[in-house]
């Protein structure tokens, strides 16, 4: 486990999905770099004489087959070496001060989960700590962020600007659309001031949409709630539809995938498998494995896994950061096998936003603030795009269940003058009935056959509800907020004695009068489309809360961001704009956590234009 | 002019007593050779029940009424799978029986190599002409000919194999003439071909009543032969393999003559009995063992010193590139046994094919096992079976799991050659019938 | 219980002939698993029950199919001794789902013995395909097939 006979450039902690794309492209460069994944690999992505555990598509599948609930992480076993949370582990917070009673680390978070939740909103977001990240249960939306997005200051008076543009990140968003493979129709997606370079086409035709989606495009066209039209149109995916030719000029191998003019990633299209989360079993789906796989076959990146991140060590004027402490482990579950030290030139976090940000504050033996937090922004601004769900059933059927999770959304609401006082969303059309909502077969079959129905009559009341089911999410605008933050935990650690992440979380009046405005749209949509309203009490109800007198149920969407953000000076944010840390001259902060604002886009495409970006600059800088 | 050729196939069935078939079979329209039954004089010293002839579907006529899916329904296409096998690995010489002289040039290998149809610059591919393409198969030159053997990843970038000793399997693709003619006749052979193709892509079907014979396509897996190979056991061919340039490793991209050993091979045929396409696959027997069932013995793919099994079935580390010194071989079991039945029937054509002459190669060969659709109109795939089926030369890393000790299987991932073909398209995004070899057209350019 | 009688049962209950739940040709062999977890211990099922479940299917399995779901009805779902052991067996065949005796299956209470029989098992419950659909994570539809309805398969 000596690292001493090679010298890297770069070194990074986090072989997810911003470390992949960030090795790929400096490996790519010949840079030497070094990986450090805190969980299990996966087999074909090892480097060296690794006698490790490593999983495996069939293997997550089996698990996903076998499991009760087959909830996002339901595919991955639980590593108390490198825990992550689960979306079972929700539960509302009702004594905030209550002792956390986890002395004994594995017990704790079986009975309570991988978070210590302080509230008083719990967290409802999850992650993968693993080869590939939660990649694997990524949905596949890539949407581009607003150019208002990137100024909700200057535009709005709130939160804050971002220290880029949406001019200086479209090239970026280029480049991630063709490695992440995206099929999407450039014209469908020109919305809210969005802009495309001359000539450019998306790799891969828009993925078809569903019938539901088609029965709802009819009847919400002209439709409008507060100013904005509801229509509905494709979300771009990043999942494989019918290859493009692309945009003339577009050199081979100037994007991966692109021969003759044409793309094409050698992977399966859509079979619609409908289960994108938690896992494409036949990886239509991109996931970061793809690029991952691709930064190790250039021989310039050696990865090891099972190697968690303790400490990003200081040299003596704390200027610079001379190396990684990581504890490592044989055996998942098993003891610590020893603490070792990863030196390079340059230094990447990109260890997921909650997980980085752990980590910067747990790195406090010669900054008692911890790591690049002169600023105290590290941890701080915890976001999410909270949900809010409607389901109901069609007039007519609208068979559920079927193509991808989701192909179709409503994305009007995303952006107006109403954003100064309320939460903007986008509406997520779901196309697996109320399966998020209600555990859907599960539950209703449940009940049909509990009320006595068997035979032709259990038959028949399959195909008349079924059929008929179905779900809109709402993906809520959070603004920054020093209510909602990330610490190492002082009394709960995981199983190899490090910190678990407490969380402090809750939703502030612009957030709420979002949901306010999502039920209220759900009304209007529920109308226009002649539905009959079934939202109540969600099977996950943990992310209750009252605003005016209502119940509104949050769900986590998975978009962990803010939590080391960019920013325009030392004194507001953890990095700059090239995602380098204010403090330390060769650490880069790399993630959703970068994120200043969460805008409504699924943040994963915006990341992977700053991974690019963040590449750019350290090759630069490296040169 | 189709001559009937009526062969007495005797196969012993255990204590079962005798099994026999009765099969009409027509000379093949893609092929130049006689049937066995009607060779010249040379070959008529040699008696064998044997043909070179290849069948036109499986033959379910034959089967006894309510027959057993697992014995006798699979029987009669493992029969097909054998029947294939053994006209296809025929003698390119017409007055040769198959392993008369241990080893022979085979039929197949003078099929259209997918290089040979999916031009680089989308080209109309060269005329069916079994000259040609068998004179480029006899590759002797070095210089600039093209390199047989580029293909070292398994599908969708699972891995390489490694051998024992240390080198690459190579995979190649070929098809017969019913597959090549369609692609030609129907400009499939590049994207712009197939994006303006209209019709529904598919493949001529082989059929009994009407005697034509269906699509075949063909992968075959190849070792290198060298340090405690026994090539007595190898059907072989001088063949230029191809390493890829690794800048980081100082590997440049070459290429270098040298004998390869057939280790697997998968038959893909379109018949009318199996739209879903009937898929047969045969290994060399020295490739590895049954999981948990280790003979002292030197296997391709398994070190039977290694007893720890931490990569058992593991895709190798990166970087993968056949130029790197020293690389750790892999280490390979087979995770589905091969069905008793079929066992019965290797070891009926292994004497057969011992009969023509002790040293035949080809009796180093087994069916691992044939996977047709048993219900071909009840669904897109209709109903595979058996349900999972893999090549450990070619489905390597997609055989399954160990988990605890016990192999697990999983639907949808775990190797099942339909479900996964089902999901196969052109460039046009349609269904390709089964074949991703579609998707491997170049541009046209002028 | 013999597996003959466990399938023109699950017949019965669900409303497919008995050679769609276990069919001539069969290659996913769902009916044996599902019946093996009748004696599966872990299930704790009472001897008793299941007996009398036999019994009472044995005396009313020649129904004349027109009246059958009638007697059905009344000789076994209106029967609370053996009502959800049936219910269990539909449970079986349309989620792929064995769920506890002891509690109710739509509670999360733990422990419990709620298990899926079998990824194969999944994968054909019926569920999926009586609303036109397939089991999420196994689909063998092409690429768009979502754009188009199914058709839903006949009840007889």
């Amino acid at each position: 486990m000596d690292n001493s006979t090679v010298i890297y450039d770069v070194v990074i902690v986090g072989g997810g999905w911003a470390g992949s794309i960030l090795a790929n492209k400096l490996a790519q460069a010949n840079k030497k770099v070094l990986i450090l994944e805190a969980g299990i690999g996966i087999d074909g992505l090892t480097t060296g004489d690794s006698n490790q555990e490593t999983g495996n598509r069939g293997e997550f599948m089996d698990e996903f087959f076998m499991a009760m609930a087959k909830t996002p992480e339901s595919p991955y076993v639980q590593n108390y070496n490198a825990p992550r949370p689960s979306v079972l582990d929700i539960q509302p917070i009702t004594n905030p001060d209550a002792p956390d009673n986890c002395g004994d680390p594995v017990a704790s978070i079986k009975s309570k989960g991988y978070f210590i939740q302080k509230g008083p909103i719990p967290f409802g977001s999850t992650y993968e700590r693993r080869g590939g990240g939660t990649s694997w249960h990524w949905l596949g939306t890539s949407l581009r962020l607003l150019p208002n997005d990137f100024k909700m200051k200057s535009t709005y008076g709130v939160a804050v600007d971002w220290p880029i543009t949406y001019n200086d990140l479209s090239a970026y968003y280029d480049q991630a659309e063709y490695e992440i493979g995206v099929s999407a129709d450039v014209n469908e997606q020109k919305i809210h001031g969005i802009t495309f370079s001359d000539g450019y086409v998306y790799p891969m035709a828009k993925i078809p949409p569903s019938v539901l989606d088609l029965a709802m495009e009819s009847k919400l066209a002209g439709v409008t709630f507060d100013g904005c039209d509801l229509n509905v149109t494709g979300t771009p995916a990043g999942r494989n539809g019918v290859p493009n030719q692309m945009k003339e000029g577009t050199p081979d191998g100037f994007y991966p995938y692109v021969k003759d003019g044409f793309y094409d990633n050698g992977r399966r299209q859509c079979q619609g498998n409908t289960n994108c989360t938690p896992i494409c079993p036949i990886q239509a789906k991109y996931d970061a494995t793809i690029t991952m796989s691709k930064a190790l076959m250039t021989g310039n990146v050696d990865i090891k896994y099972q190697a968690v991140a303790s400490a990003v060590l200081l040299d003596s004027a704390n200027k610079e950061v001379t190396g990684i402490e990581y504890k490592t482990y044989d055996v998942v579950n098993g003891p610590c096998t020893g603490t070792f030290t990863a030196t390079g030139t340059k230094y990447i976090i990109a260890a997921h936003a909650i997980e980085a940000a752990k980590l910067l504050l747990m790195s406090n033996k010669q900054l008692l603030a911890g790591v690049a937090n002169v600023s105290g922004q590290v941890g701080k601004n915890l976001m999410d795009h909270p949900m809010y769900l409607g389901w109901g059933f069609m007039p007519e059927n609208s068979y559920p269940f079927r193509g991808p999770l989701s192909t179709s959304g409503i994305e009007g609401p995303r952006d107006g003058s109403f954003r100064n006082q309320r939460a903007s969303f986008r509406i997520e059309i779901g196309n697996e009935g109320w399966n998020w909502p209600a555990g859907a077969p599960y539950t209703q079959t449940i009940d049909m056959v509990g009320s006595g129905l068997f035979g032709s009559a259990l038959r028949t009341q399959i195909q008349k509800d079924f059929t008929r089911q179905f779900r809109i999410g709402f993906l809520i605008e959070q603004l920054p907020d020093d209510n909602c933050y990330i610490v190492p935990s002082k009394t709960c650690s995981d199983n190899l004695g490090i910190p678990r992440p407490e969380i402090h979380y809750s939703f502030d009046q612009y957030t709420q009068e979002g949901f306010k405005a999502a039920a209220a749209a759900t009304d209007t949509i529920f109308n226009a489309l002649g539905a009959e309203n079934k939202t109540g009490i969600p099977v996950g109800s943990g992310g209750v809360f009252q605003y005016e007198g209502v119940n509104y149920y949050s769900q986590g969407a998975g978009h962990v961001m803010g939590t080391h953000r960019m920013g325009f000076t030392p004194a507001d944010s953890v990095t700059d704009g090239d995602m380098k840390s204010w403090d330390h001259d060769n650490l880069y902060v790399v993630g959703c956590g970068s994120f200043p604002t969460t805008a409504t886009a699924n943040p994963t495409l915006t990341m992977t234009a700053l991974a690019y970006k963040a590449a750019d600059a350290i090759l630069k800088s490296l040169s | 002019m189709r001559k009937v050729n009526l062969i007495a196939l005797i196969v012993g069935l255990g204590a079962g007593g005798a099994y026999i078939s009765s099969i009409s079979c027509g000379s093949s329209p893609s092929s130049n050779q006689s049937a066995v039954g009607a060779a010249p004089a040379a070959a008529a010293k040699i008696s064998t029940p044997l043909s070179s002839v290849m069948p036109f579907d499986a033959d379910l006529a034959s089967l006894p009424p309510k027959p057993v899916l697992e014995t006798n329904v699979r029987r009669v296409f493992d029969i097909f799978s054998w029947q294939s096998f053994v006209a296809m690995c025929w003698s390119t010489n017409a007055n040769e029986v198959i392993g008369q002289n241990g080893d022979n040039a085979t039929v197949w290998e003078t099929w259209k190599k997918n290089y040979q149809v999916f031009l680089d610059n989308g080209q109309k591919p060269a005329p069916w002409n079994l000259v040609e393409q068998s004179k480029q198969k006899q590759l002797s030159q070095t210089g600039k000919t093209p390199p047989d053997m580029v293909a070292i990843f398994q599908p969708f970038l699972t891995g390489p194999l490694i051998d024992q000793n240390g080198e690459y399997t190579r995979f190649e693709i070929a098809m017969d003439r019913e597959m090549f003619e369609y692609i030609d006749q129907h400009t499939l052979y590049n994207i712009e071909g197939q994006r303006s193709f209209k019709d529904t892509v598919m493949f001529p079907e082989g059929d009994i009543s009407k005697k034509t014979l269906g699509a075949v396509m063909v992968k075959g897996s190849w070792k290198i032969l060298g340090k405690n190979d026994d090539i007595s056991r190898f059907h072989k061919v001088k063949a230029m393999v191809h390493i890829p340039a690794l800048p980081s490793r100082g590997i440049k991209d070459s290429s270098y003559e040298v004998w390869v050993g057939l280790v697997g091979l998968h038959i893909g045929t379109k018949t009318n009995s199996s739209p879903q396409w009937i898929w047969s696959t045969f290994e060399q027997v020295d490739n590895v063992p049954d999981f948990g069932k280790v003979e002292k013995k030197h296997y391709n793919f398994y070190d039977i010193n290694d007893t720890t099994n931490k990569t058992l079935n593991k895709a190798p580390s990166q970087p993968w590139n056949p130029g790197i010194p020293g690389q750790k071989p892999s280490q390979v079991a087979r995770l589905t046994p091969i069905d008793a039945g079929t066992q019965a029937l290797n070891d009926s054509f292994r004497k057969l094919l011992v009969a023509i002459n002790p040293q035949s190669v080809w009796q180093y060969y087994q069916l691992v096992g044939t996977q047709w659709p048993v219900k071909p109109t009840s669904s897109k795939t209709g109903d595979p079976f058996p349900v999972y089926m893999a090549n450990t030369t070619l489905e390597t890393y997609d055989q399954g799991n160990i988990k605890n000790g016990k192999i697990i299987m999983s639907p949808g991932v775990t190797s099942s050659c339909i479900d996964c073909h089902n999901g196969a398209t052109t460039w046009k995004g349609v269904p390709s019938d089964f074949t991703y070899i579609l998707k491997t057209a170049k541009a046209f350019k002028k | 219980m013999t597996l003959e009688e466990f399938v023109s049962l699950s017949a019965a209950l669900t409303g497919y002939a008995a050679d769609v739940l276990k069919p001539t040709f069969d290659t996913q062999l769902v009916s044996e698993q599902l019946y093996a977890e009748l004696s599966n211990a872990d299930n704790k099922i009472p001897a008793a029950q299941l007996d009398e479940l036999t019994d009472v299917w044995a005396s009313i399995a020649s129904t004349p199919a027109a009246d059958m779901e009638n007697i059905v009805n009344e000789k076994i779902m209106q029967n609370k001794d053996i009502a959800r052991l049936a219910q269990n067996i539909i449970y079986m065949w349309f989620l792929g789902i064995w769920y506890d005796l002891a509690k109710d299956p739509s509670s999360f209470s733990t422990p419990n013995n709620d298990h899926v029989v079998s990824p194969i098992v999944y994968k054909n419950g019926l569920v999926w395909g009586e609303m036109g659909a397939h089991p999420m994570g196994f689909s063998t539809g092409n690429f768009g097939y979502w754009q188009i309805a199914p058709t839903l398969p006949p009840i007889s």
